[in-house]
């Protein structure tokens, strides 16, 4: 496809179409319709990075999608609606293409222009189409609008033609560059996060902490928007990550503060990963249930419908309270209060030993107490032992995470890429293990609350919660080489020379 | 890529309706598809309103390493379609002086597999040179029969060619033609599959079949929703299953 915008002062269509001869150069009248076309990619522009374009034209009755890619057309297809998700899209080879790129991202219209399209055609004396000229004109914006030729394959000589007719007749402007000034236009709602810069390792404990709780404020703000109008349940789950992360890093310093602050701050972090909890929770099952349909007989897939359906209820439900939480006078004063507090120099009661310690010093011995932490709770773990201490080394190997990845900056870096590499192994067993669990809980508590469905409903959710019991006790058998590989000798060996060059 | 070839040793059984249907319903999905027409009657060309003709003819296809330049659009979204050419009938001779001739066809058909998702084959009937190549090149041997006695003959005579050549072919035999009120049609249906491993869809009879030369349409542009046109698209709901299932 070739697509030129057309020149601002002369682009009526009726009069370039008579000034362009169509009907003398062969072209008949093929269509002509309003449009709505809607752009459509991730609020991150994951497609547009990779140079693909989505396209979604609808005139009313139907919905039709073109792919592009590297500003060619590839393929294109009918809708029944506009897929929000990589797996909403029709039968075909959609699926496929676009999951590795989107993953679970939702697909957001990006921009929305209406036109007014007419459809010119030169066929051939096989009454076959060899050439189609679009026009598309934007009646508010005319930079909007533009003429685009769809060629045939095979049918060179006509292409050939109708560009040089078009290029000599003075009415059409540059090759379009439309698309990048939606992308540009786009950015504006969701631009990207730009953090401040890192601490140093000469800065005292006090400041490196309030920087590093300030990055994760800019990342609650930054998703904020997105969590409250739910365009993608990224937004709430990295939302949610920068609240775990605070109340990390606000721990670590806690002998720094004031009582009130200690207290205030604490509460209101505890206090938004509570709100958030039951949202997150839901959209997670969501996410899942396409795996959840697949672990059952085909046959039995359709009676997990009603669980879904009444999933989908509670998460409209609980994103609602949410989104209300979320523009509520405590919270806002929470954030005025907490960035004020986080932007602040430090004030008489920060001046303490601990707080003016440099954040080196500080870093290694909180990462050197979670890392024996974590080895000592990994170790009296056996086959017998409760969940519960499972749980616990979980939360252990997240606070250690969270430090390594804290305090990357100040140290040695290949030596700590690998350790959080290792924990990490140990963390996905972990989470494993402690996931499947409250799953199948929760699945069961939501089951009792389901009425009005047939018995097989329940049998499905029984095999279903079986399945997942399973995963469990496969997760609790890897757990001791998961454990294994992270209290090994070459680890210690990291963290031993992450210790040696940061002091 | 994969590559989806039309195929029987019979004429008339309906080889070009399902290559021309099938192709048009995976365009339709938004696979980027060929249609080879192999076949120097050219009706598949025909049905697409393409000239069954390509430059220098089939000596020419034989000698130029890239057949993009003979490739045509058709009227459908998503639709290639490289024509016949009479010349085609004189290509067994042509393919006897080129060497490794059994593998032309799929030298061929690797230069343009980045471009397409599937490429059907609209083959004559016959066994030939031409088919050997297509049996090296193909991925899948769809064959129609018509449910009669002979038929049935060529598909144990396609069935013992693959065994005795030791081809290993990957041939889905289906029912097309079927016509119901038929007794010799119906003991066949019944006994058939008990033999053989047969698609379970079967293709009726139907005037709208015939009809799609005087369109020169496919099924889905002029009958969407007849009886023919959902047997077709079952057929390729089936075939799209097989070939998920073995990642083909």
């Amino acid at each position: 496809m070739i697509e030129y915008t057309l020149n601002s002062k002369k682009n009526k269509q009726p009069a370039l179409v008579d000034k362009l001869q169509l009907s003398k150069q062969g072209f008949k009248l093929n269509y002509q319709r309003d449009i709505t076309r809607y752009y459509l990619d991730s609020f991150d522009n994951r497609l547009y990075s990779k140079q693909h374009i989505l396209e979604v034209d609808a005139d009313g009755a139907n919905l039709h999608l073109c792919w592009f890619q590297n500003n060619i057309a590839q393929s294109s297809v009918t809708l029944n609606k506009i897929p929000q998700f990589y797996n909403e899209f029709p039968i075909g080879p959609w699926k496929n293409r676009f999951q590795p790129i989107l993953e679970m991202r939702a697909l957001l219209i990006q921009s929305e222009i209406p036109y007014q399209q007419t459809e010119y055609v030169l066929k051939n004396k096989d009454d076959k189409i060899i050439l189609s000229l679009r026009f598309e004109i934007n009646q508010q914006n005319t930079a909007f609008s533009r003429i685009r030729i769809i060629p045939v394959k095979g049918y060179r000589k006509v292409l050939q033609q109708c560009t040089q007719l078009l290029k000599s007749s003075k009415f059409v402007a540059e090759k379009s560059l439309i698309y990048r000034q939606m992308v540009k236009h786009a950015q504006q709602n969701y631009p990207s996060l730009l953090l401040p810069d890192n601490f140093k390792t000469d800065d005292n404990s006090i400041n490196a902490c309030k920087t590093l709780l300030f990055q994760q404020y800019l990342n609650i703000k930054h998703n904020e928007k997105g969590t409250i109008d739910n365009i993608d349940s990224e937004f709430l789950h990295d939302f949610r990550i920068a609240i775990r992360k605070s109340r990390t890093a606000f721990s670590l310093l806690k002998n720094c503060f004031s009582a009130s602050i200690l207290s205030r701050f604490k509460a209101e972090l505890a206090w938004l990963s509570q709100i958030t909890s039951e949202t997150r929770d839901l959209d997670v099952y969501l996410l899942k249930f396409p795996e959840y349909r697949q672990t059952i007989a085909s046959s039995m897939r359709p009676f997990l419908d009603h669980l879904e359906t009444h999933l989908m209820m509670k998460q409209q439900t609980a994103q609602q309270i949410l989104s209300q939480t979320l523009r509520s006078k405590r919270y806002q004063n929470f954030c005025l209060d907490w960035s004020v507090f986080l932007q602040s120099t430090s004030a008489v009661n920060e001046q303490g030993k601990i707080a003016q310690k440099r954040i080196t010093i500080t870093a290694v011995k909180q990462i050197q107490k979670a890392y024996h932490q974590v080895l000592h709770e990994g170790r009296v773990i056996t086959s017998d032992t409760h969940s519960e201490a499972y749980h616990d080394l979980r939360k252990t190997c997240k606070k250690l995470r969270y430090l390594l990845e804290f305090f990357r900056p100040i140290l040695i870096k290949t030596e700590t890429q690998s350790l959080i590499k290792s924990l990490k192994i140990l963390q996905d067993n972990l989470g494993d293990f402690q996931d499947y669990e409250v799953q199948v809980e929760k699945i069961r508590l939501f089951s009792h609350e389901l009425t009005n469905v047939p018995p097989e409903t329940f049998m499905a959710i029984g095999i279903l919660t079986e399945h997942l019991q399973a995963q469990q006790r496969q997760a609790k058998i890897v757990f001791h080489d998961c454990f294994s590989q992270f209290n090994s000798a070459p680890n210690k060996q990291r963290l031993y020379q992450i210790f040696e060059t940061s002091q | 890529m994969t590559v989806i070839a039309s195929y029987s040793i019979k004429g008339g059984v309906g080889k070009t309706s399902t290559a021309v249907n099938l192709a048009s319903m995976s365009a339709a999905q938004g696979y980027r598809t060929l249609l080879w027409d192999l076949d120097p009657q050219g009706s598949a060309s025909y049905y697409f309103r393409i000239k069954a003709k390509v430059k220098g003819g089939g000596k020419s296809l034989l000698s130029q390493k890239n057949i993009t330049q003979f490739i045509k659009g058709t009227d459908y979204p998503n639709l290639d379609l490289l024509p016949a050419d009479f010349s085609l009938r004189k290509w067994d001779l042509l393919l006897n002086k080129v060497k490794q001739s059994k593998k032309s066809l799929q030298k061929k058909l690797v230069k343009i597999a980045p471009e397409y998702d599937y490429i059907f084959l609209d083959c004559p009937p016959g066994l030939t040179l031409l088919t050997e190549n297509i049996f090296s090149t193909a991925n899948i041997i769809l064959t129609p029969i018509i449910p009669t006695s002979l038929s049935v003959q060529t598909l144990h005579q396609l069935l013992e060619f693959n065994k005795k050549k030791r081809l290993n072919l990957v041939i889905y035999a289906f029912f097309s033609m079927v016509d119901k009120r038929k007794k010799m049609h119906q003991k066949i249906l019944q006994e058939l599959p008990k033999q053989i491993n047969m698609l379970t869809c079967k293709i009726p009879y139907a005037s709208d079949i015939e009809a799609m030369g005087m369109h020169r349409q496919a099924l889905i542009e002029f009958a969407r929703s007849s009886t023919s046109t959902r047997a077709y698209e079952a057929l390729w709901e089936e075939i799209c299953k097989i070939i998920n299932k073995e990642r083909l």
